[in-house]
């Protein structure tokens, strides 16, 4: 028996040897950054660098001031919030592309987990955080995105089996050794590696704060302040257009599941004392947010803890407020924040 | 756990070897321990009703032995009532409080049942067959009760065929159950080979396949004419190499340990009828209706009229068996129909038998598939949108594709996927239709093992690597899971 097991396990070795150099190769290159985070050759998952952020800084740094929700905290700058509380805070900016409901909660719960102090939290929502109910879609986000497994509550085991599919799909594995040991962007490796020469506002671990966790479109900025906000629309026009086919925001429901993770995350507010705001963040389409879930949001969350600036206001009404249709600029999120702590209606 | 994931294949690994480390004496516990954790991988609760029928069908079958006359058939019926009882509550509940709601709705009447919001167990249509033939075989006198609970429990539940057979006979599997199987490589060897290929079916063809078909029923007033073809004739195929390769991986599991699984298809595309697609497809299924529901109702044995009844009988309760879905009847209702046009030519020799077998071969496919759109459907209305649309602008169709103007051919073709996948897809049907055919009634490691050294080696490496390149791994679930 002991023979036969032999010549099996050789035989099963022999044929897997090519895949386990591949493997190999996965683990050395980390193309994504997600097991040595180093600087990733391809789009990388946001969550999981704020995520792994914040438990490296947990124990060293006092955070008390948490900033949630999808891309859209990149107007919100801990600068800016810091400047509104009359207290000393330490911000950490936990918001991530493509977040959901569930995400946020997650977070919350990972933070309280982590004995965290939740003394402050703004939450910045906008439909499309209702409609990726889950986390289902991701497609925008580049070749391949995955919350960090604590705030997704799948396993580990799921979030780098994802990451190594895609270094198998395709044969993507070729084009990333290819770069990883020649260190240049050739055509083929388009949708795969990142051209950083081409594109330097990626998200990678260099751009990104180490203590806050902030992360800021600064070669957009310069852009704006070298030439101009008028110069810089020009140049961006066709990212302003509105895609016709793509759902309004209005007809975005909110599911029963997302109901009662709100309620979770009003408790947990509660047992802390956090003194929290949920902002609905101003769109560039001017789009409402949907009545009925801010209906919700209010009843749970109590009117004088949600801040609703969808719609038509002074904010959506300037498009120098915004880098193109989805994303509002840092100034419009200055504003947000003296509107709300200072009481006045931007409408 | 589903068969294409890792926890499947870590779990199997530690099994087999734990298998032929134990003695033979303890191996029982070890499976039934492992197929245990199997089942409880999905809702762990439910094996407390799994365990319940076990309960009552192992001392109903004692019983049966036991006592003479009526006490048999009480016994006989107690157990059952406990099974279709199971199914009916978990699986059949909803569809009839559905049905009955919308009846009241009918006559007006404000009341209405409520549903029941629970979770389909896993396997629960197979293991209740499987529990069924074992009490029918001993009160019919085949066979005598099992004593040890343990194994018996083990026929139940034993993991490579637990949530989607083969639907075993206890003449077949109990014994193998009680026999020492030594280690045997060549049972390893081809048992692996096995899993490897029906992996490769699932994973490589009928999962890309999927997304194809998933596309147009998704969004199928979007779609008609020749994508409707396109997707009808993918989940035809898609469905057969799901099935088929979910069931290579049950026996060829199960093989490695010494374990002899039933087929349970036989190239059912190649059929020149559809009697004959039936004794090619779910072969482990039909074979169960035939013994115990058509036989018993008086099969062919009876009038005519009575004949063709008992005939759509079968085939419509076996509709019913895959899914508490009025599509699901029809798709049966349809297939009992084709059974009896198949009669009737016979009878009235309309077809010469022996010739046109290939005009005769894609009739049975045709038809086989459009009994499929009823199958895959969500509703009625989406049924009928296909079968209605079918035919719609076709030779229009056909010169945009050639044309390719405004990309149609991404569009009506190629099902807004791409147009590699679609080739590729294609290039994947050909290659194992022609191994099918070379398979003819030899196992695929029959056929292989049959070759030189060189080619057996190249086959396997290119299945195994087609596997891990070309793989579509959505953590997709076997179809047939679902019943």
């Amino acid at each position: 028996m002991l023979k036969e097991l032999k010549t099996l396990y050789t035989k099963i070795f022999i044929v897997s040897t090519p895949f386990i150099l591949v493997v190999i190769s996965f683990i050395i290159i980390d193309p994504f950054g997600v097991i040595h985070n180093k600087s990733p050759l391809s789009e990388t998952s946001g969550d999981y660098l704020s995520t792994e952020l914040y438990l490296k800084n947990k124990n060293s740094i006092p955070y008390n001031a948490f900033i949630f929700g999808n891309s859209k905290t990149l107007a919100f700058r801990s600068e800016d919030w810091k400047k509104k509380i009359k207290d000393s805070i330490v911000v950490f900016k936990y918001g991530c592309p493509g977040e959901s409901i569930y995400n946020i909660y997650n977070k919350i719960k990972l933070i309280k987990n982590n004995n965290g102090n939740l003394k402050y939290a703004l939450i910045i929502l906008d439909a499309a955080i209702f409609a990726n109910y889950k986390n289902q879609s991701k497609s925008y986000l580049g070749p391949v995105y995955k919350h960090h497994w604590l705030t997704s509550n799948e396993s580990r085991l799921d979030f780098y089996g994802t990451y190594f599919k895609f270094y198998l799909s395709d044969f993507s594995f070729i084009k990333m050794i290819d770069y990883s040991l020649f260190k240049k962007y050739r055509l083929y490796m388009k949708g795969v590696i990142t051209n950083r020469e081409a594109n330097t506002n990626v998200l990678q671990t260099e751009n990104i704060d180490t203590v806050t966790n902030e992360f800021f479109l600064s070669d957009l900025e310069n852009e704006i302040s070298k030439n101009g906000y008028s110069s810089y629309y020009e140049n961006h026009k066709a990212e302003f257009i509105f895609e016709k086919s793509k759902t309004p925001d209005k007809e975005v429901v909110i599911q029963k599941e997302d109901i009662e993770f709100l309620k979770e995350i009003k408790q947990l507010f509660d047992k802390d004392t956090t003194e929290f705001k949920i902002i609905i963040g101003p769109l560039y389409t001017k789009q409402n947010f949907p009545e009925p879930i801010t209906m919700v949001l209010d009843d749970i969350f109590g009117k004088d803890k949600v801040f609703n600036f969808s719609g038509n206001n002074r904010i959506s009404a300037d498009s120098v407020n915004y880098y193109e249709k989805s994303h509002y600029r840092p100034i419009a999120g200055s504003l947000i924040l003296d509107s709300i702590y200072n009481k006045y209606n931007p409408k | 756990m589903i068969f294409n994931s890792i926890e499947f294949i870590i779990f199997f690994i530690v099994v087999t070897h734990l298998f032929f480390m134990l003695k033979h004496k303890y191996r029982w516990a070890l499976l039934l321990l492992a197929s245990c954790f199997f089942y409880m991988f999905f809702k762990p609760v439910y094996i407390l009703i799994l365990f319940g029928t076990i309960i009552i069908d192992y001392y109903a079958a004692i019983y049966i032995d036991k006592n003479t006359g009526k006490k048999r058939k009480y016994f006989l019926v107690m157990s059952l009532i406990a099974n279709i009882g199971v199914l009916a509550v978990f699986k059949y509940y909803n569809f009839f409080i559905d049905n009955l709601n919308w009846t009241f709705q009918i006559f007006n009447y404000s009341f209405s049942f409520p549903y029941l919001n629970i979770l389909l167990p896993i396997g629960l249509s197979f293991h209740t067959f499987q529990a069924m033939s074992y009490t029918i075989e001993v009160y019919r006198g085949n066979f005598k009760p099992e004593k040890h609970f343990g194994i018996y429990s083990l026929y139940v539940m034993f993991y490579p065929q637990l949530v989607a057979g083969p639907i075993e006979r206890p003449q077949h599997i109990l014994p193998q159950l009680h026999r020492e199987h030594t280690f045997n490589y060549a049972n390893i060897s081809s048992g692996l080979k096995l899993m490897l290929w029906g992996m490769f079916k699932k994973v490589v063809i009928a999962d890309r396949l999927s997304l194809f078909v998933n596309k147009v029923y998704d969004d199928h007033e979007n779609y008609y004419g020749i994508s409707l073809w396109v997707a009808a004739i993918f989940f035809s195929f898609q469905i057969y190499f799901d099935f088929s390769g979910y069931s290579d991986i049950a026996i060829g599991s199960a093989k490695t340990m010494g374990f002899d699984l039933m087929q349970n298809f036989n190239r059912p595309y190649s059929s020149r009828s559809i009697r004959e697609f039936w004794s090619r497809w779910h072969i482990s299924l039909s074979t169960w209706f035939r013994d115990y529901l058509y036989i018993p109702l008086g099969g062919n044995k009876v009038s005519q009229s009575r004949w063709m009844l008992n005939i759509m009988i079968v085939f419509m309760i076996s509709g019913f068996w895959h899914g508490a879905s009025w599509t699901f009847i029809i798709w049966g209702a349809l297939h009992g129909i084709y059974q009896l046009i198949g009669i009737v030519i016979a009878k009235k020799k309309l077809l010469p038998t022996e010739r046109f077998v290939f005009f005769r071969k894609v009739s049975v496919f045709f038809l086989v598939t459009i009994a499929w759109i009823f199958f895959r459907s969500e509703s009625f209305t989406q049924a009928f949108y296909f079968i209605k649309n079918l035919f719609v602008k076709i030779p229009e169709q056909v010169s945009l594709i050639i044309s390719n103007k405004s990309l149609e051919r991404l569009h009506l073709l190629y099902l807004d996927q791409t147009s590699k996948d679609f080739f590729l897809a294609i290039l994947l049907l050909v290659f194992v239709e022609l191994v099918q055919y070379s398979q003819k009634t030899r196992t695929i490691p029959e056929l292989i093992d049959s070759r030189n050294k060189v080619t057996r080696w190249s086959f396997y490496v290119v299945i195994l690597y087609s596997l891990i390149f070309l793989g579509v791994f959505e953590k997709t679930q076997f179809i047939y899971f679902q019943f």
